[in-house]
């Protein structure tokens, strides 16, 4: 995903003299020929984030598209403040570009997690989040979107899913029928979910972003009234987005996320999916126990 | 004159008043009474927007007022300044917008509404600036330590279109504890960006929680060309914004008074936030006429 990030990025700023690339000294290597080619659009900013952001939101200001990138936390967390006003209250067009996810540096333990960025930037009116679940699905997302003039925030993990299932932002596409409950699974642990639950009558649906928009919609008959979203991250902003669709089906709901605690672990990421009950067994039993309950 | 200089001493700018007396050019002396005439106007303004909304950082306001004078309207008269182009300026320490709003208004870039509706509901015009609202305004400050980076980010904007433009950057010494305007301070030396005055409102109202000592010192060793002026001198401000370093960026530290041109206000903390009374406004105005 990174390597498609550079491509990507490179290419955007290769064609477009209206863009910026910020780097929080994250990705330097990676980027080292768009900064010795573009210098006066393209910085290793250093290690301070929340100035890179107020920089990205004055170029924006002055008609330079910035894309934005560093590992997750010190974005969306440290920098948190500078995103709201400086882009969301001014009302400037920005792409933020995270790695690491909610846990993919399980080695590097929590200061470096970020399970909870979609939920914080989703308290910013009108931001875009995308959370690829494939290197290919980000390519299109950032390419059809970094100019969209909105603030877009792209949330890059390590862990893919095994195919790209190219969707519109805020679209919810359905994968497998089922007549048992309907599942949404976002993002990357969509391996995890069909690795476990595609053999069981239910729905399977996938989406990969989320609007700043009120509400995303379904496209479903909610057939057994059972409701199970899957995401990568603190449970929460999915159901938000299609809540009243859910409400006025009478679906009953249950939340598969990172659990809201501090992970004071280390090891692997899949060592982190099985003590998270993220993994697919895990995932296999709640979701039996809540169709069958 | 003879008003002027009872102002001073009144004020007591030994600095300013040693100056004013050492003026020779005649025309010199009457623009200044001019200025000083339009001044008080504009403390009047800014004291009566205060009290209709009962909002404001009135002394924060009145801090800054000639740096604001000498910046849109003498510059632009010795130099091609011209804020409704090319140039920038941004308030970085929003919350003195009532003096932006004057000054904005004084040079013909907005009207005089925002006096008779300052915080009204429909009102553009809030306690902090907004720059989708308010013509002139480039970046929605209140929060501190927003607009220097911001500026930042202009100047490297600017920078890729080769336009020849300057950038000017207020902030309050206050706003000096704020770790991302040192974090700017430091990319502002690192690319160089001669475009830059960082203009540091040093009226010591940051000393009662962090005293920075010696500023000059400070902006020195960061790389910045560093001028120390009287902050309520227009001649030094306006001398301090045309005079720049090959490359490195200009700090100017003003040394100003928070609430100047009111004595009960000047470096009176209980006026910070606070907004007249009628009866106090009239007070005020008599003082001021």
């Amino acid at each position: 995903v990174r390597k498609t990030f550079t491509s990507v990025a490179a290419k955007i700023i290769n064609e477009n003299k209206n863009t910026a690339l910020l780097l929080g000294d994250i990705g330097v290597y990676g980027f080292r020929d768009v900064l010795n080619a573009y210098p006066e659009r393209s910085f290793n900013i250093g290690i301070l984030e929340q100035s890179m952001v107020s920089i990205a939101a004055g170029l924006a200001s002055e008609g330079i598209i910035p894309i934005i990138h560093t590992i997750a936390p010190f974005i969306v967390e440290r920098a948190l403040e500078q995103i709201k006003v400086d882009f969301g209250y001014q009302k400037l067009p920005g792409n933020f570009v995270s790695v690491g996810a909610s846990f993919d540096y399980a080695k590097l333990g929590c200061t470096h997690h970020c399970p909870a960025d979609v939920n914080i930037l989703n308290n910013i009116p009108g931001v875009n989040i995308f959370i690829p679940g494939h290197a290919k699905e980000f390519e299109n997302q950032l390419s059809h979107n970094w100019s969209s003039g909105k603030i877009n925030y792209y949330r890059l993990s390590e862990q893919t899913n095994s195919e790209s299932i190219d969707l519109g932002l805020g679209e919810i596409r359905k994968l497998k029928s089922g007549s048992r409950g309907v599942l949404i699974a976002v993002g990357p642990l969509l391996r995890e979910v069909l690795e476990s639950v595609s053999e069981l009558d239910i729905e399977i649906h996938y989406s990969n972003s989320i609007t700043g928009l009120k509400s995303m919609k379904i496209q479903s008959e909610f057939p057994g009234k059972k409701v199970i979203i899957v995401e990568p991250y603190y449970s929460g902003t999915f159901l938000l987005k299609i809540i009243e669709q859910v409400s006025v089906n009478g679906c009953e709901v249950m939340q598969i996320g990172v659990p809201k605690k501090f992970i004071e672990k280390y090891g692997t990421y899949q060592e982190q999916l099985h003590y998270l009950e993220l993994d697919p067994l895990s995932i296999r039993n709640s979701v039996e126990n809540f169709i069958n309950k | 004159v003879i008003k002027k200089r009872i102002y001073y001493k009144k004020h007591g700018f030994n600095s300013e008043k040693n100056k004013f007396l050492t003026y020779s050019n005649v025309t010199m002396n009457k623009i200044d009474v001019i200025d000083f005439q339009k001044l008080q106007a504009l403390r009047i303004k800014i004291l009566k927007a205060c009290s209709h909304s009962n909002e404001g950082h009135v002394p924060s306001a009145f801090s800054i007022l000639d740096i604001l004078y000498s910046l849109y309207i003498l510059l632009p008269k010795t130099s091609n300044i011209d804020f409704t182009k090319n140039d920038i300026f941004v308030l970085s320490k929003g919350h003195a917008a009532l003096a932006l709003y004057a000054i904005l208004e004084e040079a013909n870039i907005i009207g005089s509404e925002w006096v008779d509706t300052f915080g009204d509901f429909e009102s553009n015009f809030g306690g902090h600036p907004d720059m989708n609202k308010i013509p002139g305004v480039r970046a929605s400050t209140g929060s501190l330590g927003h607009g220097l980076p911001i500026t930042l980010g202009k100047i490297l904007a600017k920078r890729t279109k080769k336009i020849e433009f300057r950038a000017y950057c207020l902030i309050g010494d206050g706003e000096l504890n704020e770790g991302s305007i040192w974090e700017s301070l430091m990319l502002a030396s690192h690319h160089s960006m001669k475009e830059l005055t960082v203009i540091i409102d040093s009226n010591r109202s940051g000393d009662r929680a962090l005293n920075l000592g010696s500023l000059e010192s400070k902006f020195n060793s960061l790389g910045f060309d560093t001028k120390n002026v009287d902050g309520h001198s227009h001649k030094d401000l306006v001398s301090s914004f045309t005079n720049f370093h090959d490359y490195k960026p200009t700090a100017v530290i003003a040394q100003t008074i928070k609430g100047y041109g009111i004595s009960e206000l000047e470096n009176n903390p209980a006026w910070h936030h606070a907004a007249p009374t009628q009866e106090q406004l009239a007070t005020f105005i008599k003082d001021l006429m």
